[in-house]
């Protein structure tokens, strides 16, 4: 399970950083690429808080943790990561 | 390094604690971890908020200085200097001038030495900063290489910046060189050929570049009086000052600025009286307040 799930994060990730973190970064600048992250998470924590507030089904529960911990290591490989990495790189003398 | 280093295994460690006193106190149930991650990203978001205003803080002064704060290099650190070399082969004109200029401040490596093969760098900006950077130290070596690039350069900027750093290497040598410039029709060429004559050529680069100082200084054209302003303060000669007291009095309003912003780069006590003059003048007071505390 532990294996499929860092799997699909990997491709995802790797899809995201071909695809789209490029033009996003390039577009929106480097402090907006970095908040998706934590608006993703902060998504999927309440939708746990709601479920517990709501329901005692833990399998919902155990679904939105999956969810978190999938966006967060997709959002930090393809978006937070490389966004800081950019502040690291060589400045134009202008 | 520090982050991954330090800073990454003592948040580890604090968390660990954290959810040991969590589930010690108020049970470990999932409700308590929720809404510890919940307060934590609501803190993430200020902290963010926080960080981005001290980074565009800081930012300018990276800029300024060409690096960033923050960023330490060990002297030792051969590896290091061997990336930044190779880096200097780039034909990214921000990494070459990134790394030229870490060589050069921190691992003391000379600029003459990266200087002979950057001079001719395809980039004009690379060009540019190398030749600034030649003007600034002192390299008899690189005069020739310097000579050869001025006949060939094509970029203005680049010229101005050759002609400095020719005036630099070769001092007095340099005044037959720089002459045919004094009287080019670009006039930031004109006025870097006249600085590096004041500056470097002796008796021969004064009488050469005086001369066609003072034609500017009396000029009916206020533009000319400027460009006099210019050079005097670039020269920073303090012997110059007589030249700078008309300026300060002229009638054009531009001319007296560029005259003050002299003033301060000349730094000459016998020019204070006409500067504290200025200070009355609405619209000269805060240049002449900025050369009294340059």
């Amino acid at each position: 399970m532990f294996g499929i799930l860092l799997g699909v994060a990997q491709s995802l990730t790797f899809l995201l950083l071909t695809l789209v973190t490029g033009p996003v970064i390039s577009r929106y600048g480097i402090a907006r690429a970095m908040r998706p992250r934590r608006q993703a998470l902060t998504l999927c924590v309440t939708g746990s808080l709601v479920v517990l507030a709501t329901t005692i089904n833990t399998s919902v529960l155990f679904w939105f943790a999956v969810a978190a911990k999938v966006t967060d290591l997709v959002l930090l490989g393809a978006l937070t990561a490389p966004a800081f990495l950019v502040l690291y790189q060589p400045l134009r003398s202008n | 390094m520090a982050v991954d280093g330090v800073v990454g295994p003592i948040a580890s460690g604090a968390a660990a604690g954290l959810l040991v006193l969590l589930a010690a106190s108020v049970g470990d149930g999932p409700l308590p971890l929720v809404l510890l991650t919940l307060a934590l990203l609501i803190g993430w978001k200020f902290v963010s908020s926080w960080v981005d205003r001290g980074y565009r803080r800081a930012l300018p002064e990276a800029l300024q200085h060409r690096r960033l704060e923050g960023v330490s290099l060990s002297r030792d650190d051969s590896e290091m200097e061997q990336v930044l070399r190779s880096r200097l082969t780039s034909q990214r004109p921000h990494e070459v001038l990134y790394s030229f200029d870490l060589l050069t401040t921190r691992f003391d490596v000379s600029v003459s030495e990266l200087s002979e093969g950057l001079i001719t760098h395809p980039h004009p900006e690379v060009r540019r900063e190398v030749a600034r950077r030649l003007a600034l130290s002192d390299t008899p070596e690189l005069e020739r290489a310097i000579r050869a690039q001025i006949d060939t350069e094509e970029e203005p900027r680049v010229q101005t910046a050759l002609l400095l750093a020719l005036a630099a290497s070769a001092e007095a040598d340099a005044v037959d060189d720089l002459s045919p410039f004094i009287n080019a029709d670009s006039p930031l060429i004109a006025e870097a050929a006249m600085i590096g004559l004041l500056r470097t050529g002796g008796v021969d680069g004064i009488l050469v570049a005086g001369e066609r100082l003072l034609a500017l200084e009396r000029s009916a054209d206020p533009t000319e009086r400027v460009r006099t302003a210019h050079v005097l303060g670039d020269v920073g000669n303090r012997g110059f000052y007589r030249h700078l007291r008309p300026l300060l009095t002229d009638p054009d309003a531009t001319v007296r600025t560029e005259a003050l912003v002299a003033a301060g780069k000349i730094s000459s006590p016998r020019l204070w009286p006409d500067v504290l003059a200025s200070l009355d003048h609405i619209g000269l007071h805060r240049a002449a307040a900025s050369a009294l505390v340059a």
